[in-house]
């Protein structure tokens, strides 16, 4: 009764949609902040959970340094000796800071694992002969804009910045005009506006196209006034730089969120600082819009010619197709959204200027319940990956069965043809099917930079497609697990396979040695071997001192072995002064692999 | 008669000489009198530093101090903050601080030995300083420049490889990096394998080994030189590189030394990783000493001019750096009449762009200053061989290894090399140690080194004369109409720098130039500007009015500015220019016949 006063009707859906969320996660506190997505934790809470891992003997965490703002950057260490080097997963969280998805995944993921490990033999081996590193938030100023109103989903950090270079600091932010919390979009009526209304659905803006002699009606903004009277609008709010913008691969120089310069920032510097001194990392999996794993990097011979090197290289496209297919089996979704190409992004970073193996998916994606409908009538592999290709020239024409009554309003019944906007059609949809109020109707207000004009607010509210309610994640933690454990049997793997003496006499020694890798990945990415940034292996002969060595040193490099029996044979030849020792050993190690030895008696026939 | 009336006259010119000759006598005391100085070095100096000498780290520590303490009004010193190796970045600010406020003044940046083996490059810098805060008394133009510049000096960009420098056996090559240990070879082992001074003598030198199936063979003339030997002819001696021995064992010699890193590939500018790059760190930036750089020259908009010396060879050297880059013709012109005339102040110098001239350089200092602050900025490469007899030498930057010995011989009294001497060498038996010391080769020897401080200073002095200064030259009130006035003013850049390059227009940079009206009984209704006196292309700004944006105002160039407004005077006119300075003027007239 006493929500009568209240017009509009989707405050009453959505306050009863919070309030439903709010009882049906016990774990959650109920707290004023879970107003934007239920579920999602701030930065206290998910400090406390974080502290709570560690109550395992398997974890252990660390700060990596500390924001502008005074955050922990935080460190998940998963291993069963932390001190110990061992060949190391990198894991990063949301790397793009607005989607939570990737911070909230990550740490699910760590805590399945820590759960898994209590009961099941193999993972404990597994953290024994490795160390998984966990970064599940980078860049936690940015994220905490997901818990504070009005909200407004944010990728930049809150650096003082000009960011529209007027020489004026953040004196021009988005403002929540019509007061319901969410920054969201304003549209003024002009004839010279550019953007039209979806011919199905008045609530979805395209492009007009003059070629089709349409008229644009309307110019679009973010939400807010043009509090510096510069006719620009919302152009320079409190921030800042994006994370994933400020990596040294493709930098996008004076790009609006690429900070003054690369690795400006406290949260990238102590990433990279991080891994420079942990070589002993192998692969990077990151929850990051820079996928290739749902769409994998492609060669390009020619380009790759050029000395510095921006595609995926030949030499190592068949190891990241292979993990790829990997990743598509134990992904529940399918019909993943374009990659984004991610310049300055930790992803391409990563691989390109670190040399690492670099996989990276977004984890979750709105996907459509027909789309899923689809996945159960079981498409073959080859079938699936040509509809990955098709989906955006697809046109799907179903129609809704049943539509409340606000959206029979917006939406026409005979739709017409019209394929722009697809991308926000499919966003309302999802919205429907999974009852979410992530929409706000245009509605007009009284705009004071725009007298005698009408000015509409709404749109998305960008937070809520970008991250779905928290159980929808769930059925993404033990795939991902165990794509995870998957990655990690396929770290190269060391074997000292022979070793042949041959005493040629006085003294006078041939050693052979036949080193090889078993695992599936090379010891190095073609990358890295053209970087230099992976340490090479080391291989050394344990001899006494005084041994002369005629060719070849005690300790020498290795060069890169191939995956999947990948082999080298190395000779000495050497010369024991007074006595042959009475056997030889052969070590082979280097921080990215667990370190072999063999040990050969000496054949002491011929003296 | 003739003859001695010829006398008498004599006789009283000559009283008359001596007479005032004792009258100036008398003025002027034994301590009052002027020192006889050389022109050119400042008359009555404060500090005496002599200038053919290296100053290390503390001494020249010191000599800033003594200049900050003498010339309160002239200098002051502060730091950027402390190096890997707890040294002070020293900063000194050079202005006449009773005119103005230094970070208001259009400035400009000079730094020295960011490679710190190039040593001369510190002592440039400490001259410049020097020079300024002493040598203004007898000359209006030094007046003027302090008056209306600010210069930022950071003399030692790397200073615990200045010390490492002077004070370890090292090469005149060495170190070019910073001080920070890194794995060079990846092996888990840092900074394991560095030269060794075999000798014990302080200098890095070569090592040779007699083989008649060596290549090289004594110089006839300069025994203490190896040349190669003819084919045909049977060899003497077998070169092993840098004294040095296999530290750990791997096979190679000298392989993991200092470093290294390059802070000269650490900029942000066409950064690329090591692999493209040698020397680039982790990042742009990795290397603090540079972070502290680059952040105060950000917080720093007012610097409009930079540069950085290195050496050797005799160059000035522009960006861009990196191949495939390019700066905007506009920019290029007044690279072109600034580098053309530093080829005369520094005879035997070349002016030249990095990328087409000399070599790729990614993440080049001088070119993060043009490209990402908008600064015109040069890097001299100090020295060159043509000084040794002033005429072109042959051997490329460093000149040939016979001129070096016939300089020895002829104008160093055979003090510039460490003769060959036999010493023990684990790997490669009884070896020979020798060759030139250190202490030149990329450095002048002590006769030239004054003379580079000076022309170097001359060149930058010159630049920063260049820098932009705004001047608001004429405001005129016109009435249309009843209580309705159009002001119209010009204002100009007086000399040959933009207010803003090219670059930073395109980039957007540095903000507009502003030209600000206020007083208290006017309301402006509209403002514009123009590149020409009839306004028919003006920028018209509707918004604020009365704070005029002008995108930019060229070298030696005016704009126009024109306002319609109503009120009454009286009200002041302020032009407001990050990198040129600004200007204030007044009307009175508004509203008044």
């Amino acid at each position: 009764m006493k929500y009568r006063t209240i017009k509009p009707s989707w405050i009453i859906y959505s306050y009863l949609f919070i309030c439903l969320l709010f009882f049906s996660y016990q774990a959650s506190p109920v707290s004023a902040q879970l107003e934007a997505v239920a579920g999602y934790r701030d930065f206290s809470q998910y400090e406390t959970r974080l502290e709570k891992l560690t109550m395992s003997p398997w974890a252990t965490m660390k700060s990596l340094g500390k924001t502008r703002e005074g955050r922990d950057i935080w460190l998940l260490t998963l291993s069963k000796d932390e001190e110990a080097t061992k060949p190391a997963l990198f894991v990063l969280g949301n790397v793009k800071a607005s989607s939570l998805v990737g911070r909230e995944l990550c740490f699910m993921v760590a805590d399945e694992l820590l759960n898994q490990v209590e009961e099941e033999k193999s993972i404990q081996q597994l953290l024994t002969d490795h160390t998984i590193y966990f970064v599940p938030c980078p860049s936690p100023d940015a994220s905490e804009a997901f818990f504070q109103k009005p909200y407004q989903a944010k990728v930049e950090n809150t650096r003082p910045s000009d960011t529209d270079r007027d020489g004026a600091i953040d004196e021009d932010p988005a403002e929540d005009l019509n007061q319901d919390g969410w920054i969201t979009q304003m549209r003024v009526s002009e004839a010279s506006g550019e953007w039209m209304s979806h011919p199905d659905d008045v609530r979805v803006l395209i492009k007009a196209n003059p070629g089709k002699d349409e008229e644009g009606k309307f110019t679009l903004y973010i939400e807010g006034k043009d509090n510096d009277q510069d006719e620009a609008w919302n152009e320079d709010g409190s921030g800042g730089t994006n994370f994933n913008q400020n990596f040294t691969f493709a930098y996008p120089y004076f790009d609006q969120y690429a900070g003054p310069h690369q690795v400006s920032e406290p949260e990238t510097r102590a990433i990279i600082d991080f891994l420079y001194k942990h070589p002993e990392v192998v692969a990077c999996f990151s929850f990051a819009p820079e996928d290739n794993l749902m769409h994998p990097w492609k060669a390009d011979r020619n380009a790759e010619k050029n000395r510095i090197k921006k595609t995926l290289l030949t030499a190592d496209v068949d190891y990241f197709d292979w993990i790829a297919k990997k990743y598509q089996k134990v992904q529940p979704l399918k019909k993943a959204p374009s990659a984004s190409s991610g310049e300055g992004s930790f992803v391409r970073w990563a691989y390109f200027h670190f040399g690492r193996w670099s996989f990276a998916s977004p984890a979750w994606w709105i996907t459509l319940s027909e789309v899923k409908e689809e996945k159960k009538e079981d498409a073959s592999e080859e079938e699936q990956e040509q509809e990955d290709k098709n989906s955006h020239e697809e046109k799907e024409k179903k129609v809704e069965e049943s539509e409340s009554e606000d959206s029979k309003k917006e939406e026409r019944k005979d739709p017409s043809l019209e394929k722009r906007g697809k991308e926000d059609r499919d966003r309302l949809k999802w919205l429907k099917e999974n009852g979410i109020d992530g929409f706000v109707s245009w509605e007009a207000i009284q705009h004071p930079d725009f007298p005698g004009q009408k000015v509409e607010v709404g749109g998305f509210k960008t937070f809520l497609i970008e991250n779905p309610p928290i159980d929808q994640l769930e059925e993404l933690v033990v795939p991902h697990v165990n794509f995870l454990k998957e990655l990690l049997q396929l770290f190269p793997d060391m074997k000292v396979n022979q070793i042949k003496i041959d005493s040629l006499g006085k003294g006078v020694t041939k050693i052979e040695v036949e080193v090889l890798n078993q695992g599936y990945l090379p010891t190095m990415s073609e990358m890295g071997r053209i970087n230099g940034i992976p340490y090479p292996l080391q291989i050394e002969l344990d001899l006494p001192k005084d041994t002369l060595w005629i060719t070849g040193h005690r300790r020498q490099e290795l060069r890169v072995l191939k995956g999947k029996g990948g082999s080298r044979t190395l000779t000495w030849l050497v010369r024991f002064p007074d006595q042959s020792p009475e056997e030889i050993t052969v070590k082979v190690f280097g921080p990215s692999i667990h370190p072999v030895s063999k040990t050969q008696k000496l054949n002491s026939e011929k003296k | 008669m003739f003859f001695q009336n010829k006398m008498w006259t004599l006789i009283a010119v000559g009283c008359l000489l001596g007479m005032s000759g004792f009258t100036a006598q008398q003025k002027l005391s034994a301590e009052e009198t002027p020192a006889y100085r050389p022109i050119g070095a400042p008359m009555n100096p404060k500090v005496e530093v002599s200038w053919n000498h290296f100053y290390n780290y503390e001494e020249a520590t010191q000599i800033l101090k003594k200049l900050a303490e003498a010339h309160p009004e002239r200098m002051k010193l502060t730091t950027l903050g402390k190096s890997y190796g707890e040294r002070e970045m020293w900063l000194a600010t050079v202005t006449n601080f009773q005119e103005g406020k230094a970070d208001q003044k259009p400035a400009f940046y000079i730094d020295g030995g960011i490679h710190a083996n190039e040593i001369q490059t510190v002592e440039v810098v400490l001259y410049t300083i020097w020079y300024l805060c002493e040598a203004e008394e007898d000359s209006p133009f030094l007046q003027t420049l302090l008056k209306e510049r600010t210069f930022y000096c950071v003399p030692m960009m790397s200073p615990d490889s200045r010390a490492e420098h002077f004070n370890q056996p090292n090469t005149t090559h060495g170190p070019r990096t910073g001080q920070r240990p890194v794995d060079d070879d990846r092996d888990g082992l840092v900074d394991e394998d560095g030269y060794d001074d075999l000798n014990n003598d302080g200098h890095i030198t070569q090592m040779r080994v007699k083989d008649p199936h060596g290549n090289y063979k004594t110089h006839p003339d300069y025994p203490q030189i190896l040349i190669r030997k003819k084919p045909e002819e049977e060899g003497e001696y077998r070169l092993l590189g840098y004294e040095g021995i296999d530290n750990d064992g791997d096979g190679k010699v000298n392989e993991d030394g200092d470093g290294y890193y390059d802070p000269n590939r650490d900029w942000a500018w066409q950064w690329q990783p090591s692999y493209i790059q040698r020397g680039a760190g982790h990042y742009p930036f990795s290397i603090l000493e540079n972070r502290y750089v680059a952040d105060f020259v950000s917080e720093h908009p007012n610097i409009a001019g930079a540069q950085s010396y290195h050496n050797t060879a005799g160059m000035i050297l522009r960006g861009p750096g990196a191949e495939g880059d390019s700066y905007a013709r506009s920019d290029i012109a007044v690279y072109d009449k600034l580098g053309k005339q530093g080829e005369r102040i520094l005879p035997g110098y070349k002016y030249l762009n990095v990328a087409e001239g000399l070599y790729t350089v990614f993440g080049g200092e001088f070119d993060w200053f043009h490209s990402m602050r908008g600064i015109f900025s040069f890097t001299n490469e100090l020295f060159t061989p043509f000084n040794y007899f002033r005429e072109d030498q042959g051997g490329g930057f460093f000149g040939d290894q016979e001129t070096h010995a016939e300089v020895d011989k002829y104008l160093l009294f055979g003090k510039g090399f460490i003769p060959w001497k036999e010493v023990d060498h684990p790997t490669y038996g009884k070896v020979e140690v020798g060759g030139m010391k250190k202490s030149w080769g990329r450095q002048p020897p002590s006769f030239l080194l004054e003379e580079e401080c000076h022309r170097n200073m001359a060149f930058t002095l010159y630049h920063a004369d260049q820098m932009p200064q705004v001047r608001i030259v004429s405001s005129e009130v016109e009435t249309l109409s009843e209580g309705l006035y159009q002001l119209t003013v010009i204002v100009k850049n007086e000399k040959l720098i933009p207010t803003h390059s090219a670059t930073d227009l395109k980039n957007k940079i540095t903000p507009p130039d502003l030209l600000v009206l206020e007083g208290k009984e006017i309301e402006v209704l509209t403002a514009m500007s123009a590149d020409e006196p009839f306004f028919e292309r003006p920028d018209v700004q509707d918004r604020h009015p009365e704070k005029l944006r002008i995108s930019n105002i060229p070298g030696n160039s005016v704009r126009y500015a024109r306002w319609l407004l109503t009120g009454k005077g009286p009200l002041t006119i302020r032009l407001e220019s990050k990198k040129g300075g600004s200007d204030i003027t007044e009307v009175s007239n508004l509203g008044e016949k």
